[in-house]
């Protein structure tokens, strides 16, 4: 993987949760890309990978992994330009996989996550398993 | 929804017809019943409930306060299903004495139903889902990434936050958010949505979308009373 990620790839947020997505709309709610309380966001870079080896990358490193495995329900993909127009980066971290990376420079300011959430969330691809 | 059991009422040596009733089993706390003429209300510790007997004519008969269990609660809304049509006070429980006095402990457990038949009952279906995402996300890493959990007074907060709702208003969708705190939105279609969360803190934060360049985000002090600029933003989004 290139070190710096480029404004025209797409990063995925893997889903475990029913309640991050509207089924009615196929649309990503914006709970989904909420920042963790170290301010980041993980995401996985999906360039040159086809929907089965992302999907297989979300259950191994991230829903099975998880202290109380979920199913992996989907993603939701966002092109990485969108994510710099908040003012928010996209920083490589290749751990636990070297396409890991994660959304940085979250706001000081917490009252401003939700909005820049709702923002991403509304620029974001749904992708359902199955 | 937890269901509770199911029973058949005797009353006056005949059968009475099943009645569609809500309640819900919350752990530590119940969703119980509200009479709006003679309200059933529980409170923590004392666990003590105004037990109100009506009589054939609806004529209040008596008034006694005991300890009750969830099955006497659901029997007084079976036996009286029309001076208590509506289901919607959080009543807050410790189990430990459940076991306590309790005049219907013999018979048969309660089946809770979940149907509301009247349009005052819509709440009830948010009601369980608002317990779900409690139950589900109120251990820490619910959604696999690092997601704080959902602490009891936000629960509390969240019911309490319903209720407040004006009946006008369309129904949110509930969900967790990772910060620990319960979610209600209000999607209109892409671009229009308004969303608030409560976290058990005396706050509501709120953020919205009302086309592509409106936008609005904040945080409310939240006690009791529902924040103006909630309606004002739901009713903004659909109108």
């Amino acid at each position: 993987m290139e070190e710096e990620v480029s404004p025209s790839e797409s990063v995925s947020r893997f889903i475990m949760q029913k309640t991050y997505y509207r089924s009615s709309t196929q649309t990503v709610k914006y709970n989904a890309f909420m920042p963790n309380r170290d301010g980041e966001s993980s995401v996985y870079r999906i360039i040159d990978l086809g929907d089965e080896e992302i999907f297989e990358i979300g259950r191994r490193f991230v829903a099975d992994v998880m202290e109380k495995p979920k199913p992996l329900l989907g993603r939701a993909d966002i092109v990485v330009s969108k994510v710099l127009k908040r003012d928010l980066k996209v920083k490589p971290y290749p751990n636990p996989h070297p396409r890991h990376a994660n959304i940085v420079n979250w706001p000081e300011d917490k009252l401003k996550h939700k909005i820049i959430a709702l923002q991403l969330a509304e620029e974001a691809d749904l992708h359902l398993i199955g | 929804m937890e269901v509770l059991g199911h029973t058949k009422i005797m009353e006056d040596g005949f059968d009475t017809e099943y009645y569609p009733f809500f309640a819900t089993k919350l752990g530590s706390s119940l969703i119980t019943i509200e009479d709006h003429t003679y309200p059933t209300i529980f409170q923590r510790g004392s666990l003590q409930a105004n037990y109100v007997s009506v009589g054939h004519e609806g004529i209040r008969e008596d008034i006694t306060t005991q300890i009750v269990s969830p099955a006497t609660i659901c029997n007084l809304a079976i036996r009286s299903p029309l001076s208590i049509p509506i289901l919607d006070i959080i009543g807050i429980f410790e189990e430990s004495v459940w076991a306590g006095t309790d005049d219907y402990s013999d018979e048969s457990p309660l089946e809770i139903k979940m149907e509301p038949e009247k349009e005052e009952h819509y709440k009830t279906l948010i009601y369980k889902d608002i317990y779900n995402i409690y139950r589900e996300c109120s251990v820490s890493d619910w959604d696999g990434y690092g997601a704080i959990a959902i602490p009891e007074r936000a629960f509390n907060e969240a019911i309490q936050l319903l209720d407040l709702l004006p009946s006008n208003l369309p129904l949110p969708e509930v969900s967790p958010e990772p910060t620990g705190e319960i979610v209600f939105e209000w999607y209109k279609k892409k671009q229009h949505v308004f969303v608030i969360s409560v976290g058990g803190k005396s706050t509501i934060s709120y953020a919205g979308l009302f086309g592509k360049y409106s936008k609005t985000f904040g945080a409310e002090y939240f006690f009791e009373e529902l924040p103006r600029i909630v309606v004002d933003n739901v009713l903004r989004l659909f109108n």
